[in-house]
């Protein structure tokens, strides 16, 4: 099948974010096409395991106000784009194991209610009232912030959900089709060059995850991103025994931070684990830390069984903030990327935001929030600190 | 029976209760390949981890998309290959073996 031969905007990439913007785009009548390498969510997004979370640290707020725009959108979409993604207000829980933490919790607390977020402190007997499973004297927990706001959707769900609606409003999806070219002339976008044809186009967004530094080099601009593996695991469903989304920091090797949930299905998924390179095969040194976590966390896992792993790439910038709106030099090449492990979250409100920008088509007009996150804030070099 | 009678009667993926109509659908939506099926449908994520299902969905896509079988490529393995107790990975015996 050969691509239609133009478009107001082409995304490149497939997953949640690519999606999402396409349908709000396609709402306000914009020719758009999407374009994807492989099928839809086949990258960051389908490894996702699905967690919805307003809370995030004081020093980045934008994550807070990003995340809330989202569950605010999550909480109808399912209305909206008449899909059931699945979407839970479950809670996110996060224990506490020590005193300083306690301190550092409480005063992103602080933060996360000045912006309007409902989150609350739990002693350590309220904990085990939320989380009855959890191994509360055993980890050592000794309270937990808990926001009941916060949930879980399906990934895949969500991306399809989008793209259908996308679909329905004349949005051209087109799944295993290369970006091969991207032609400028005089800093303007002229055309896509993909392995099923040529689409003009003046507008280019890059939502192509772990692949954005590919397609940015296609532009001649520079990203300061790095894409590298993380796993996941599931388990055998099995009735109802995680109720929230437990969700810690590692503080010391011997608290090593955790993430784990139950779906719908009844499969507890997580905790997943990050690496360097480029690799994408499963591990068993990953498969007997993940498990270990589980267990400590939830002993009552022991009995049950790992049925799967997976790997995806993840796309994060250098500071773990999103990278979005017009590049310098090449206003028109729209950046959508860098979501840093928290796309899917970010994605339905960043995707609104960004149509708002396009449609509208003046910088000036933009949120601050947006303009905070411009790809300019990396100039004179900033090199990606997650492993450091 | 009539044929969707029959359809909607068939079971093709134990695990998750999947239909041949579902299948059937699913691949008209455009989930044309068994990576997409697998994860609209679910087929593949049960408990077999697709060793019933696989074969028999790929036969449906070659048969409804005009293609040899040996065109539809199977899904990528996730291991472990048979579902494993976290007590074993995580390096605990389970209770009552000492």
């Amino acid at each position: 099948m050969k691509v239609k031969d133009k478009a107001d905007v082409v995304i490149v990439g497939g997953g949640v974010s690519g999606c999402a913007l396409a349908y709000y785009l396609a709402k306000t009548g914009v020719d758009v096409a999407v374009i994807e390498r492989k099928f839809l969510a086949s990258g960051a997004t389908g490894c996702c395991p699905g967690g919805i979370r307003q809370q995030f640290d004081a020093e980045r707020k934008e994550l807070i106000l990003l995340s809330k725009g989202s569950v605010k959108i999550f909480e109808t979409l399912d209305d909206e784009l008449n899909y059931d993604t699945e979407f839970t207000q479950k809670g996110y829980l996060f224990p506490i194991v020590t005193e300083k933490d306690l301190e550092g919790y409480k005063e992103n607390l602080g933060v996360q209610r000045s912006l309007g977020v409902d989150v609350e402190f739990l002693d350590s007997h309220e904990v085990k009232e939320h989380e009855p499973k959890l191994d509360v004297d055993g980890v050592g927990i000794i309270g937990a912030i808990f926001c009941h706001e916060d949930g879980t959707a399906n990934p895949f769900k969500v991306t399809y959900a989008y793209a259908k609606a996308a679909k329905r409003l004349g949005a051209n999806i087109y799944t295993y089709t290369e970006v091969e070219a991207i032609r400028t002339a005089k800093g303007e976008i002229k055309s896509v060059t993909t392995s099923r044809g040529i689409i003009k186009t003046n507008t280019v967004v890059n939502a192509a995850g772990g692949n954005s530094r590919e397609i940015a080099r296609m532009v001649g601009v520079q990203l300061p991103n790095l894409a590298f593996p993380e796993e996941n695991i599931v388990s055998e469903p099995l009735k109802p025994t995680i109720k929230t989304v437990i969700k810690a920091r590692p503080t010391s090797p011997s608290s090593p931070g955790i993430f784990i949930h139950q779906t719908k299905n009844g499969e507890i998924i997580g905790p997943g684990g990050e690496r360097l390179g480029h690799d994408t095969s499963s591990t068993l040194s990953y498969l007997k830390k993940a498990t270990r976590k589980a267990v400590r966390y939830f002993p009552a896992l022991k009995h049950i069984n790992v049925l799967r792993t997976w790997t995806g790439m993840q796309d994060y910038s250098p500071d773990s903030l999103p990278i979005l709106g017009p590049t310098d030099g090449v206003e028109t090449f729209i950046q959508f990327n860098g979501l840093s492990g928290v796309g899917f979250m970010l994605a339905p409100h960043c995707a609104k935001l960004l149509s708002q920008l396009i449609v509208e088509g003046k910088p000036s007009t933009l949120s601050e929030l947006v303009k905070k996150l411009n790809l300019r804030r990396f100039k004179g070099g900033h090199a990606c600190t997650k492993f450091l | 029976m009539t044929d969707n009678a029959q359809e909607e009667n068939t079971f093709i993926c134990m695990c998750e209760d999947i239909t041949l109509k579902e299948v059937m659908e699913a691949i008209d939506e455009g989930f044309t390949d068994l990576e997409e099926i697998k994860r609209h449908l679910r087929c593949g994520m049960g408990i077999c981890q697709g060793r019933t299902c696989v074969r028999l969905i790929a036969t449906i896509i070659a048969q409804k998309t005009n293609q040899p079988v040996n065109n539809i490529i199977s899904p990528r393995t996730r291991p472990p290959i048979r579902p494993i107790p976290y007590s074993v990975l995580a390096g605990e015996t389970s209770e009552g073996e000492g």
